[in-house]
């Protein structure tokens, strides 16, 4: 009998005691263990059969295994406390408090990062311009309806007059698209550029808003066709609203490109079939719903911003974002006023 | 602006095989977008009625008992039309047939039912009643239409006057009168259904140029670069024969009289407006020139108009008579007396219209299509067309043909066929004949000299085509772009980096949510109220010069006032919340500089019941973004000492403190914004219930320095202790002094310190506070006994309560 012994004891009971669970098997470890009859007392009385010299060794590895299966017990105690019986299982969950990022910075970042997949970039450009570069450069000229006054705002000086410089009027943008000749006179060749942006109108009802955001995609390169702008479209639709949704150019007319188009995606609701339940679906035109404008920068365009239309070509695009996000999300927003009102019961919903 | 097209009038112009689905979709695709389909109403359970008897109605004076044939059989309906006559064919709607009631709101179903105890087996119709106002009806007569039809009793009333036929309606785009026109549709729907286009032949020669009275044409070429005027005797006016009508309202006119509709009518189906004046009430020549400043005009919809010298009028002796291209005028307007008219045809320049219209808010068919750009050319074919339908329909006799300005033999537009540079642009091979041919099916004319192609643009794309680039678009669209493959680009990335602002505005914004706050996002327009009530000198802030309303009449030059604003329209509601927005705000920079943009911040701890509270949230906020963003904050007022170390004094008496920041551990501190507490005169100025506490920093610069990135402290490898204390302080104590006393204690064993508690209720009486501490206490390289332990938490105790 000798230390080697009591190492054993140790090893043996602490192999034991794994896996216990229940406090009946505890008491029972206990006692097998550590009980007054236990095998460590048993072993430890066997003290008196040793030498004087082999004792004070033997007394304090005795203490230490000692201390060692206690904590034991004590950790194999706590943990089959039981609760079994005091939980009531029908407890309502309470919530964490969690943030909320309004549904318009979710739709910008996810759109931002769609288009991030295909090496379009986000630079930031002014919200109040140059008349050039919200029209004039983009080949509007003089007497373009667009730049009247029933449709753009402008800024005041402190006459009251519009304020006037070297490059025009200043404007409240339009649209994001006074990114593309600001973007092409940095001179720096290839482009692929999102510019995503408040946009401003002298609008307003349940279906347009005075400021609302535009992203706007610009794609300078050699060779760039319309089959490329299909592909970039495509891509953004699929991966926004779903591999299944289709899309279709159909011709329109914007000055700032030529070709122009308008797309249509595949209606979300009827899936693209223009009826639900029989009768006429009340989203879309014919399973086609309007998702913005697209065409091929005109090359008076790329001349303003110094490209050569010889060599380059480009595509170019600017949807709505309030239009594409309600588009997808399917959320019934009839009044899209309601998205700017910060009200807590509405933003706390996303 | 869309265009109501019937089938069948589109089919006198052009062949196709296609079913009205197919050829909605092929002009959708290839030409203009098709909104819907129309028809002129739901004709189920209509049909015509032959009226038999007419007996009073017992019960009712104004009522009677209309006994009406509808094929099967005769049925009794109480009606109380004013016209009621026997043998007349009037529209009947059947139980189960849908009718507006008194032509207001909703369609409703009829069924069979009593009216004023007497059976009613349907209805009667006024026109208003089938959903047809525009056509003109007088007030309790119903719609007599036996000279519309001649069909038997009981044909369906949708088929016996010719309004089952289904209706297109067309977005035709702004670039393209020339499409705003039955012909122009039945062109573009010949190339795009390969059917045949028969609206070449047109005449537009001068019929007559007899004698008739003075046309001068005083005007610039520019602004009126045709004129016709034909002088037409015999008239007869009347209502135009029920097809005429018909058509009309199909294309969403209403029908008045024969002579007006016929203008209408070539209007619709050729693309040119006209103009007819009675010539009985002419005085004199007529003349086509610019208005005089001050002169006056009352104009068909019986306003008076103030004339600028930039307004076009035709004028006689008398005055004006209209105001060319927009409206004609009320005196010389045609009445049921006219028996002679000067017809007019002619082009006025798309710009002096659009001015004039909106000078005077004044808008018609005419002017809207004025206003696209007309070409010259058109004039004479609409003229002809109209005198041929006058002729056919009034009775008229043409007197002369008068040629006020004629245009000369328009210069041709030709441009070169680029065929390589067209496939180029689509992305996909197409032979050249094919492209040849698809611009000769649109009316261009190609002509071939040795390998040059060019391409001569027909006069009515003339202001629309004007390059290479055009005609790539006139290809792409007929060749399809559905049929082009879509090819996601190949080519070089760019080097740009996404704009580091935006970066970090959009990390910001995710960080702000993961910590529990709500975002607001607003729009960046404001009033001059909410500037005011924030404080802002108002001549800082950037103002519209031509504002939608007074709401929204400047850029915004901060955020926190809207975001109190929108509060108060929660706390009804909510009783507290933590928010932030995060946007643009704009300064004015003088008139030669574009407004200052800068990215802003505002945190909003509204309803914030606790103050301390809040106030240690919002600076445990910016101290958790800014630890992982690499920067650091301060509050309060600054004075820099010599060895760059920084004093910091708090003013406790003010409402608000300065935020500074700097890059961590290091650089110079610069001044971020403010935080302030919204009570008192604030809080009532924006209405709000409750005290809140508003942060604002400017972003740019702090963006400008943020860095990503961790900062890995080495886990401690012996354990430390913790050990709360607890000492009570007078109310004159800040926390700031406890803060600096620990601070000044410099022992190495005492890792860290915070604050967890500090209590002022229960010790009220005695008027001390109870700071708790929680220390952290360890060292680097031992286990520390517990006597070192609490020899620290003694030095700490010593160094809070010493003065
Ligand atoms: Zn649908």
């Amino acid at each position: 009998m000798g230390v080697e012994a009591l190492k054993k004891i140790q090893e043996e009971a602490l192999l034991a005691g794994l896996g216990i669970m229940d406090a009946r098997a505890v008491d029972e470890w206990r006692a097998e263990w550590l009980g007054r009859k236990g095998k460590l007392g048993m072993a430890l009385g066997l003290i008196s059969e040793l030498t004087a010299s082999e004792r004070p060794e033997f007394g304090k590895v005795g203490n230490l295994v000692k201390e060692t299966l206690e904590g034991r017990l004590v950790a194999m105690m706590s943990s089959v406390e039981s609760v079994e019986g005091q939980l009531d299982w029908s407890f309502p969950g309470v919530e964490p408090k969690v943030g909320h990022l309004h549904l318009t910075s979710q739709t910008i970042r996810e759109v931002q990062n769609i288009f991030s997949e295909l090496g379009f970039r986000r630079a930031r450009f002014p919200e109040v311009d140059w008349d050039y570069y919200a029209f004039e450069s983009l080949n509007m000229p003089k007497d373009h309806p667009a730049r009247d006054d029933w449709e753009t705002f402008f800024i005041a000086n402190d006459k009251g007059r519009i304020k006037t410089g070297a490059k025009g009027k200043q404007v409240l943008t339009p649209h994001t698209s006074n990114a593309q000749v600001r973007e092409m006179e940095r001179g720096e060749l290839p482009i692929r550029l999102i510019n995503i942006s408040k946009t401003y109108r002298r609008q307003s009802g349940p279906r347009h808003l005075p400021v609302f955001h535009q992203f706007e995609g610009l794609l300078i390169d050699e060779g760039v066709s319309i089959a490329n702008l299909k592909g970039v479209v495509d891509y953004f639709v699929k991966r926004f609203f779903g591999e299944g949704v289709q899309t279709r150019l159909r011709p329109h007319h914007f000055k700032f490109t030529e070709p122009s188009f308008e797309l249509d995606i595949s209606c979300v609701i009827c899936l693209g079939t223009g009826t639900v339940s029989g009768g006429k679906c009340r989203i879309c035109k014919g399973g086609w719903l309007e998702l913005g404008g697209a065409g091929m920068v005109h090359p008076n365009v790329l001349k303003a911003g110094g490209v050569n239309p010889k060599k380059y070509s480009g595509l170019a695009f600017g949807w709505g974002v309030e239009r594409t996000m309600i588009m997808r999300s399917g959320v019934n927003i009839t009044d899209i006023r309601t998205l700017y009102k910060n009200d807590l019961g509405f933003l706390e919903q996303f | 602006m869309n265009i109501l097209a019937p089938i069948s009038w589109l089919k006198e112009f052009c062949t196709t095989d296609f079913t009205t689905a197919e050829l909605a979709r092929e002009l959708s695709l290839r030409s203009m977008s098709v909104d819907q389909i129309l028809t002129m109403g739901d004709f189920t359970n209509m049909v015509v009625g032959v009226i038999e008897e007419v007996l009073a109605h017992p019960g009712a004076d104004r009522l009677r008992i209309v006994m009406v044939d509808i094929g099967e059989r005769v049925v009794q309906i109480v009606c109380g039309g004013s016209n009621l006559a026997v043998g007349a064919r009037v529209a009947v709607a059947l139980p189960g047939g849908k009718v507006k009631w008194h032509g207001e709101g909703e369609y409703i179903a009829l069924t069979a039912t009593k009216i004023r105890g007497e059976e009613s087996y349907g209805m009667i119709c006024a026109p208003a009643e089938l959903g047809l106002e525009k056509l003109q009806g007088n007030e309790h007569e119903i719609w007599d239409i036996s000279n519309l039809t001649s069909v038997v009793a009981g044909t369906n009333l949708g088929e016996a006057l010719g309004l089952n036929e289904e209706v297109l309606e067309i977005e035709v785009t702004s670039n393209r009168p020339d499409a705003m026109s039955m012909l122009g549709l039945a062109r573009e729907l010949a190339v795009v259904t390969d059917g045949k286009f028969m609206g070449s032949g047109l005449r537009s020669d001068i019929l007559s140029s007899g004698a008739m009275g003075e046309v001068s044409v005083i005007a610039p070429a520019k602004l009126c670069s045709s004129y016709y005027l034909a002088k037409l005797t015999g008239i007869k006016v009347q209502s135009s024969p029920w097809w005429l009508q018909k058509r009309l309202l199909q294309a969403g006119h209403r029908p008045i009289n024969n002579i007006v509709d016929v203008t209408n009518y070539v209007l619709h189906e050729l693309g040119q407006p006209l103009h007819a004046f009675d010539a009985q009430k002419i005085n004199g020549a007529l003349t086509v020139r610019p208005a005089v400043k001050g002169e006056t005009f009352q104009a068909l919809d019986k306003k008076t108009y103030k004339l600028s010298k930039n307004n076009l009028v035709i004028a006689d002796d008398d005055g004006v008579l209209a105001l060319g291209g927009v409206m004609g005028g009320l005196e010389s307007g045609i009445s049921d007396s006219t028996t002679e008219i000067y017809l007019e045809s002619a082009t006025f320049d798309q710009v002096n219209i659009r001015k004039t219209a909106r000078e005077h808010n004044l808008f018609s068919d005419s002017q809207s299509l004025f206003e696209k750009g007309l070409e010259p050319e058109g004039a004479k074919a609409g003229l002809n067309r109209a005198i041929k339908l006058l002729q056919e329909i009034a009775g008229a006799k043409l007197v002369a043909v008068q040629v006020g300005v004629q245009q000369a033999e328009g210069e041709k537009k030709i441009i070169p066929i680029k065929y390589k540079e067209i496939c180029k642009q689509l992305g996909v091979e197409i032979a050249e004949d094919q492209i040849d041919g698809y611009l000769k099916s649109l009316g261009f004319v190609v002509e071939k000299s040795g390998q040059q192609s060019k391409a001569v643009v027909p006069y009515w794309r003339r202001k629309d085509v004007t390059a290479p680039v055009d005609l790539s678009e006139e290809v792409a669209r007929i060749y399809g772009y559905h049929n082009l493959p879509s090819r996601l680009p190949v080519g070089r990335l760019t080097g740009r980096e996404t704009n580091r602002t935006l970066v970090w505005e959009q990390w910001l914004k995710e960080q702000l949510a993961k910590f529990g706050l709500t975002e607001f996002f607003s729009p960046s327009l404001t009033d001059l109220i909410t500037i005011e009530k924030a404080g802002i000198d108002p001549k800082t802030a950037v103002r519209l010069q031509n504002p939608l309303n007074l709401d929204l009449e400047y850029l915004r030059p901060a955020l926190w006032p809207g975001v109190l604003r929108d509060w108060e329209n929660n706390q009804n509601r909510y009783s507290e919340a933590q928010v932030f927005e995060l946007a643009r705000t704009h300064l004015d920079q003088g008139d030669d500089n574009l407004p200052l943009e800068e990215m802003k911040l505002c945190l909003g701890w509204m309803g914030a019941g606790r103050i301390e509270q809040a106030w240690r949230e919002i600076q445990g906020v910016m101290r958790a973004w800014g630890e992982r963003a690499g920067v650091e904050f301060r509050y309060g007022d600054f004075v820099t000492d010599q060895s760059g170390d920084h004093d910091q004094s708090v003013d406790q008496t003010t409402g608000q403190q300065e935020v500074w920041f700097r890059e961590k551990n290091q650089g110079e501190w610069q001044l971020a914004g403010l935080v302030q507490i919204i009570d008192g005169e604030l809080k009532t100025r924006f209405g709000l219930v409750k005290t809140a506490l508003i942060l604002e920093i400017n972003l740019e610069s702090i963006f400008a320095v943020a860095k990503q990135g961790y900062n890995y402290q080495p886990l401690p490898t012996y354990p430390m202790a913790v050990r709360d204390i607890t000492v009570d302080m007078g109310p004159e104590v800040v926390y700031r002094q406890l803060d600096e006393r620990i601070r000044s204690i410099k022992n190495e064993l005492l890792k860290k310190s915070d604050l967890i508690d500090s209590y002022r209720g229960k010790l009220r009486e005695s008027g001390l506070v109870s700071w708790t501490f929680r220390l952290t206490i360890g060292a680097d390289d031992r286990t520390l006994t517990t006597e070192e332990i609490n020899d620290v938490v003694r030095v700490v105790e010593t160094g809070l309560t010493k003065v």
